[in-house]
């Protein structure tokens, strides 16, 4: 048959690539300073703009959709066109696919940094933001499914199958999770409460990992293994098994983020269940990877793509591993809510997702501009400072993980917490946090080896950028002939019907977890001593989200004596009704806190004492790490904001009374009165609407509901009665 | 609404199964594959223009 001649569009793929270098920087140095901030706090430079809580999602989300998103879009418009023979689907699609993905990452930073935030861990993007992804993510996958519609070759290649996959689960977790309702245009609330919020989140969290750092990094392994040590993949049959197994069950293992929490049991085995059963199909991909190189290591010595992808593979093999460990229940209770967490992602991030990165861009980088690498020299300082940094990184915080588990359970001879004061258990990690600086710092400087190699490459090279190819015409081979391919064969040759059965795969796992949890009403006990929070509460909360206290700070106690001695009772289900979003959070850095208002706790604090802590936290504790929030004292609640905070609330099923709305600031102010009094006797003058008040008043109310009816606790009143007794909350979810 | 969670265990049993049985019968049908074709598959992401690149 003739061949027909056509184009490739290697402009889009430069274009990502240069984002990808760009954007990475980015993200790490984001990182490098919050790992600062954790070892010398002095590092939070006195601004809200550059304070931990503020910072730390745009270090996740820039790592996560920056640097890695771009790198998948750069990887994914080379890799497909070449194996489809055909040029992409629509160079206005790729051009908006660009353009929108890198003005959701500048709309992403500056919404960050001025702390409007769902709270959301990998997902904290407010509402406008959320749309525009889902208009970009849409249009990557027309573009995407459009082009296989247009390939000139008969078999959807192993690879694409793997994008496929990345477009439909992205898509369905980024819109589930992302359902919320708008007061302003800066300010949304999820519309799941409590646990179920956390599971819709963990589930998207979990999958994230997933579906982006993951589904798309196989195609993307399965593609540039072979291309750069120029051999198959070692087993086509194995691709077919660990790609249908994966896909399945990932969705179900979200819940391992929620082990003893407050959530049903049933959820909790699930998650544990199919975590386990992920080490199958996760380690299936990492060893036909490795099976790829048989034979070919010798070429590992010379190239830098090649050691980096043996390091990708490497971490992803650890990774897989260690993931399925910690969702045991007795491995969960020393990891969750330690280092340990972040110590496993940066394994996989810097380990997995760079290793993979930077492998692929290595090759493709003097593919694509026609030339040699600059300097393999510099490529392989490159190799071994990153990956001394990455050991440099996870090890002490392993190490930092056990030790602050094991003090957190210590109990001394009589029966007492050995170390009751949590600063205690946190001052002896710190040097643990200078070394993961001192890691941090190894990555950078390597990635700014890569970055010059690349420029350098770059501008030695010549760029075509639309490169001329032939192939011959595509023959539809028609209906499924039984006699001489399987049902499989059949579906690669078949773009549309292919996506329609990853979807059905992708969706069982999901509906299974999150529709029992949304809909069956005992799943989410009420309890009847559980209030919602007053507008003055719900204005603390929400400046508690936009200061990022869930990054350091968790609101779960688990059924741990250890835990319940240090902090209180343990969390229970029903506290969380009226949660949105819920706020249990993922990593102590500081003590939990879902007891602060509860005067039977340990964790009570008088307002005073929160006020001069907010205030400079070091003049409290000299060793503390927690920024200062000094300029909650000077800033004001947004009062006109309070109704409709409120009417939002009371649209999500929170049981206000009629018209409260109408009353709420009144209510805040006469609260906020009474605390500014409270403070006043201790010496401290502050108006009453200034968010220091507000801030207090939230942590005032956190376990304040399950308290004993005869402790002290003088809370307030609100002017209209709740209607708890007419609509319980829980019915409200239907 | 549902009232009660009674049975739940089923729904994720039945998860269970249905991958076992999917994982089983997909295992079969693809080991009983020609070698041959399985080969040409592989093969398929070294079938284009570009020049290997393994030695830069």
């Amino acid at each position: 048959m003739e061949n027909q001649k056509f184009y490739y569009d290697n402009k889009i793929v430069k274009l990502f690539v240069l984002a990808t270098i760009i954007w990475g920087v980015v993200g790490i140095l984001a990182g490098l300073l919050i790992a600062l901030q954790l070892a010398f706090p002095v590092f939070n430079l006195g601004l809200e703009f550059t304070s931990f809580g503020r910072v730390r999602p745009i270090h996740t989300n820039a790592i996560i959709f920056a640097f890695v998103g771009n790198a998948i879009f750069a990887g994914v418009y080379y890799s497909m066109q070449r194996l489809l023979k055909t040029r992409m689907f629509s160079d206005v699609l790729s051009r908006i696919n660009f353009w929108g993905w890198q003005l959701i990452i500048v709309l992403a930073a500056l919404t960050l940094v001025l702390g409007f935030t769902t709270s959301k861990e990998y997902a904290e993007l407010e509402w406008p933001i959320d749309i525009l992804i889902a208009a970009i993510w849409v249009i990557f996958g027309w573009n995407m499914i459009g082009t296989i519609l247009i390939r000139r070759v008969q078999h959807i290649y192993a690879a694409i199958w793997w994008y496929i996959a990345t477009f439909l689960g992205v898509a369905m977790l980024h819109v589930v999770n992302s359902f919320e309702l708008p007061i302003s245009l800066f300010k949304s609330y999820s519309i799941y409460a409590g646990a179920q919020d956390a599971v819709v989140q963990w589930w998207y969290g979990h999958n994230a990992v997933a579906f982006f750092l993951t589904t798309p990094f196989l195609g993307l392994m399965y593609y540039y293994l072979p291309k750069a040590v120029n051999r198959p993949i070692y087993s086509y049959r194995l691709s077919i098994i660990h790609f249908w197994s994966l896909i399945f069950l990932y969705m179900w293992a979200g819940p391992h983020h929620l082990l003893y929490q407050a959530l049903p049991e049933w959820a909790q085995a699930l998650g544990t269940t199919f975590s386990v059963m992920l080490i199958a199909p996760s380690w299936g991909g990492m060893i036909n990877g490795f099976l790829t190189l048989r034979g070919a290591w010798d070429k590992v010595r010379d190239s830098a793509a090649l050691k980096f992808f043996v390091v990708a593979l490497t971490a992803y093999g650890m990774a897989t591993f260690e993931g399925p460990m910690m969702s045991l229940k007795n491995v969960n209770s020393i990891t969750h809510f330690t280092d340990w967490t972040i110590a496993h992602v940066h394994i996989a991030g810097m380990g997995w997702n760079g290793g993979l990165v930077f492998g692929m861009l290595y090759w493709l980088v003097p593919v694509i501009f026609r030339t040699k690498l600059f300097s393999n020299k510099l490529a392989n300082m490159h190799f071994w400072i990153s990956t001394l940094g990455i050991l440099v990184y996870a090890i002490p915080l392993y190490w930092a993980a056990v030790t602050q588990w094991l003090m957190w359970r210590e109990y001394t001879p009589e029966g007492f917490l050995a170390y009751p004061n949590f600063l205690e258990t946190l001052t002896q990690i710190l040097p643990m946090y200078t070394l993961r600086v001192a890691g941090g710092l190894f990555y950078l400087i390597g990635f700014l080896f890569f970055a010059y190699n690349m420029f350098k490459t770059i501008a030695a090279g010549s760029f075509v950028a639309d490169e001329a190819a032939e192939a011959p015409a595509r023959v539809d081979h028609g209906p499924i002939d039984n006699d001489k391919e399987t049902v499989h064969r059949w579906l690669e040759r078949r773009g549309a019907k292919f996506a329609i059965v990853a979807f059905v795969a992708l969706a069982i796992g999901g509906a299974v977890e999150i529709i029992p949890m949304i809909f069956i009403k005992s799943n989410v006990p009420t309890l009847k001593t559980v209030t919602p929070y007053t507008p003055l509460e719900l204005e603390g909360r929400d400046i508690y989200m936009k200061e990022g206290c869930y990054t350091c700070h968790s609101q779960m106690i688990r059924p741990f004596r250890w835990e319940t001695d240090r902090y209180g009772e343990y969390s229970k289900i029903g506290e969380f009704v009226y949660d949105h979003p819920y706020l249990w959070g993922s990593r102590r850095t500081g003590p939990d806190l879902a007891r602060a208002g509860n005067t039977s706790s340990p964790m009570y604090k008088n307002a005073a004492w929160h006020y001069n802590h907010l205030m400079d936290p070091q003049q409290m504790n000299e060793q503390s790490i927690m920024p200062k929030y000094d300029w909650l004292a000077t800033k004001e609640v947004d009062l006109s904001m309070t109704p409709g905070k409120i009417r939002a609330m009371k649209m999500l099923g929170v049981p206000y009374a009629e018209g409260y709305d109408k009353v709420a600031v009144d209510d805040l102010k006469k609260q906020a009165g009474k605390i500014a009094a409270e403070l006043k006797t201790s010496g401290i003058d502050i108006a009453p609407t200034k968010e220091m008040v507000a801030m207090i008043a939230y942590l005032h109310k956190l376990g304040r509901d399950i308290a004993p009816a005869d402790s002290s606790n003088a809370f307030f009143v609100p002017a209209m009665p709740y209607a708890i007794s007419q609509e319980p909350k829980a019915n409200a979810h239907k | 609404m549902l009232e009660s969670i009674d049975g739940i265990g089923n729904w994720y049993i039945l998860g269970l199964l249905i991958f076992f049985i999917l994982f089983v019968v997909i295992t079969i049908r693809v080991m009983r594959r020609p070698a041959k074709e399985m080969d040409e598959n592989g093969k398929l992401v070294l079938d284009d223009d570009e020049n290997n690149n393994e030695t830069r």
